[in-house]
């Protein structure tokens, strides 16, 4: 027997998977470049978020987003270059291969340090809000805009001159 | 100035999610962690009661123009 507390909490989860499952599947299929374990790993954020939500915790966006990255890091330990994972999906989704100017893009954002690289990707990729991004993130939304600042800085560094992002990384 | 959003945006390589409600198999699956029964009766619950037939049905045909007023007046003679 169903109660009204049950369909009210149902309605709610419904809500969310509605919108944010579109979201967070192709968030996890960027990353691991396959759509088969995107869709895995999509259904593992889920049933952790249903088990939340039957605790009584609410589940919000970002904190869908907080889990799904976490499970990419146990799952996918390995990382994978930008480039592989853009000719993977391309692939797989039948579509037009990076020209040479977009591979310049792509390799720019390989070579930035994982905290610029991280916030880039998130906002322009993953269309996530200020505040999404902060819950991701760990930090304050002032903090996000800090941090988009400096990531837009260095990548316009890098993709002018590729050397400044080596000097970085090895300093 | 380079535009770094448009640059990064232009090599998504999954750029656009779905949003014209779920897949088969998402639905499958939110049907196991809530029940079936649920997700029938939040989805009605979204979809709202189901209207009424137009009360012209399919055989409905436009009204035919009426000419206007002046010209279905016949000239009167002072």
């Amino acid at each position: 027997m169903k109660t009204a507390t049950d369909r009210e909490r149902a309605a709610r989860f419904t809500a969310l998977y509605v919108r944010d499952h579109p979201r967070v599947s192709a968030f996890v299929h960027r990353r691991v470049g396959d759509r088969d374990a995107a869709e895995e790993l999509t259904a593992e954020v889920f049933r952790i978020a249903w088990e939340r939500a039957l605790g009584g915790t609410e589940v919000t966006t970002g904190w869908l987003f907080v889990t799904a990255r976490n499970l990419l890091s146990n799952h996918h330990r390995a990382t994978t270059r930008l480039t592989e994972l853009h000719r993977r999906i391309t692939d797989e989704l039948d579509r037009a291969p990076a020209s040479a100017e977009d591979s310049v893009v792509l390799e720019t954002l390989e070579r930035l340090p994982e905290r610029h690289r991280d916030v880039l990707l998130l906002r322009y990729w993953d269309g996530l809000s200020t505040a999404e991004t902060a819950e991701v993130l760990g930090c304050s939304g002032p903090a996000v805009w800090v941090r988009l600042h400096r990531a837009r800085e260095a990548f316009r560094d890098g993709y002018a001159s590729p050397a400044s992002l080596s000097s970085e990384e090895s300093a | 100035m380079i535009n770094v959003k448009s640059l990064v945006q232009h090599v998504n390589p999954v750029p656009d999610p779905p949003t014209n409600g779920m897949s088969a198999r998402a639905r499958d699956e939110l049907a196991e962690l809530i029940g079936s029964d649920l997700v029938e009766a939040v989805e009605t619950k979204r979809r709202g009661p189901a209207r009424r037939p137009s009360r012209r049905g399919s055989s409905w045909q436009p009204s035919p123009v009426r000419p206007p007023r002046w010209s279905r007046e016949s000239p009167s003679s002072p």
